[in-house]
């Protein structure tokens, strides 16, 4: 079933550049699809449009067949939630506790339930022990976490990470990456993944390619990095194991040692 | 001379006034001339280590000797100003600290707090923003008008203004795309190379360690757990122990040498791996 439908959207903030050109794409319910794109390429304003804080220009978002316009704006917030590159500019609670009971509060969700949701996502995100912790007392890991059960316990259908993990430490991503596939395996979310991040976007069932607001290539990420010539000019960094199979292949000796090439074809597979 | 730690350890006060130890009896030497690196997870202390290389913090215990001067200063004719201006400090996400109407105003901020003539500090300023690759045109525009990259060159140029010895980063590369991190570390690089500037910096990303760093120090839990090269942090048995990723390159190196029987050789970028693999086929 599609889940979100984007048909011939297009958005600029000037009126002279357009930051998103007559884009077009679907997302199928439960799938997890990467949109990669480098910095400028139209990405983050994409999500913004996805969850109506930015206004299209032209064009129709339509998520589970609503839709988006201000009159639907709100009703489709109820089913998109997003986590932000910043960490710090997302906690709005003093504490954990509130932070994540601060999306149930504007529901209105009676407040013995309120504690109880809170509870139970809590624990979802492995954050038990710090539900009276202070924002300063949490890594940034932490405090993605933290924005993962606030969303979790909107009981949001889809979940944007806008580049959630690139402030992190390694553990950290880790971490969040871990979360990512959890909650739509598990949970069944439809996950949208927004990064420059080529190696990351490969655990991705779809990847969406972006270059100045235009899709230039998409599909499995089979598929997309069938064609690194397009990727290329993309600004985007070709994951190492790629490029050393490319370096390898351009060299007369090195490509002719057929188990080389084959090694270095199964590494640049694993994610 | 550079920078040396004598025993060093500093307490933060919490909310309810317990004391975090953020670093624990550290003693280190820093030289002018060195390339270093400080790894570690987050919350090991890093970020406290670097902020005494230029007495932003003073040490709860023990003593910091930066250049010529003594911190804690114990005598009352010594500024702290003069200690500041040897050794620049160049903060996480320092493009949020820009605030003037142009970016030359902003990188010559430093050199006028410092006394210098508003000619001079242009001049020092010009120069500075040259040292970071900012085009000459661009310098009339306001900083809020360019990309998050620019910004943070022109926080550095602010920086460098100041025409300190040693440049101290903390995770300069941290949000910045693969281009954009590649052209930073290639500024420090040249930096450090072409005109001499020591560089300390923190950084999470092991192919940035592994390629500029010439000492790298690992930070755990407010004690510095390794101090010494590439070539022997890798191998090192404590390794494991430090929750760091080894290079891309050291680990396709280790993957080859597993499955194809490679003999093992050390290599730390792209091009070691490449010019190693060749140097093993066209023997």
């Amino acid at each position: 079933m599609t889940k979100i439908k984007v048909e011939n959207l297009k958005f600029s903030y000037n009126n002279k550049d357009e930051a998103i050109q007559n884009l077009s794409f679907k997302i199928e319910e439960g799938s997890w699809v990467c949109i990669v794109g480098h910095n400028g390429s139209g990405k983050s304003t994409l999500a913004k449009l996805l969850i109506g804080l930015l206004k299209a220009d032209a064009g129709s978002i339509i998520i589970d067949g609503i839709e988006m316009n201000e009159k639907t704006v709100q009703e489709i917030r109820k089913k998109v939630g997003i986590v932000f590159q910043n960490p710090d500019n997302q906690f709005v609670g003093v504490t954990v506790k509130h932070d994540i009971a601060f999306g149930l509060e504007n529901q209105c969700v009676p407040q013995p339930k309120m504690v109880e949701l809170v509870d139970e996502y809590v624990n979802i995100v492995g954050m038990k022990d710090y539900l009276n912790k202070e924002p300063h007392q949490l890594s940034g890991g932490q405090k993605q976490r933290v924005a993962i059960a606030g969303a979790l316990a909107m009981n949001q259908d889809i979940m944007i990470f806008d580049e959630a993990t690139s402030m992190l430490d390694p553990e950290g991503v880790r971490d969040i990456t871990e979360f990512i596939v959890k909650l739509n395996k598990e949970f069944k979310k439809t996950i949208i993944t927004i990064t420059h991040d080529l190696e990351f976007a490969k655990r991705a069932d779809q990847m969406i390619v972006l270059n100045k607001g235009k899709v230039v290539l998409s599909g499995t990420p089979d598929d997309v990095f069938s064609h690194k010539d397009i990727l290329e000019q993309t600004d985007l960094n070709i994951p190492f194991g790629m490029r050393v199979f490319d370096q390898v292949n351009k060299d007369d000796i090195l490509k002719k040692d057929e188990a080389l090439v084959k090694a270095l074809w199964a590494y640049s597979l694993t994610k | 001379m550079g920078i040396q730690f004598n025993q060093v350890s500093y307490f933060y006060r919490g909310v309810k006034n317990e004391t975090y130890e953020a670093i624990n009896q550290i003693s280190l030497a820093i030289q002018d001339g060195e390339f270093v690196a400080i790894c570690g997870q987050t919350g090991s202390g890093k970020t406290t280590l670097v902020q005494h290389m230029n007495a932003l913090l003073k040490p709860t215990r023990g003593t910091v000797q930066i250049y010529e001067h003594t911190i804690p200063i114990q005598d009352k004719k010594t500024k702290i100003g003069p200690i500041r201006k040897k050794v620049g400090l160049v903060f996480q996400f320092p493009e949020y600290q820009l605030f003037e109407e142009t970016i030359l105003k902003d990188i010559m901020f430093g050199p006028m707090n410092f006394g210098l003539s508003l000619k001079e500090a242009e001049e020092k300023a010009r120069h500075a923003a040259q040292l970071v690759g900012l085009d000459e045109a661009i310098l009339q525009k306001s900083p809020f008008r360019i990309s998050g990259g620019q910004m943070r060159r022109v926080a550095i140029a602010g920086i460098l203004a100041m025409e300190p010895e040693m440049l101290v980063l903390d995770e300069p590369t941290r949000g910045l795309d693969p281009k954009g991190s590649d052209e930073m570390m290639a500024l420090f690089n040249e930096l450090h190379i072409k005109h001499g500037k020591t560089i300390v910096l923190i950084t999470h990303d092991m192919d940035i360690v592994a390629r500029y760093a010439k000492r790298i120090l690992v930070m755990d839990k407010g004690k510095i757990k390794f101090d010494g090269t590439r070539e022997l942090l890798f191998i090192s048995d404590e390794f494991e122990k430090l929750h760091l990723a080894k290079p891309q390159a050291y680990r396709m190196m280790e993957y080859l040498s597993k499955t194809l029987g490679y003999p093992f050789k050390q290599v730390f970028t792209e091009e070691e791996l490449l010019a190693y693999m060749k140097a093993v086929h066209h023997e």
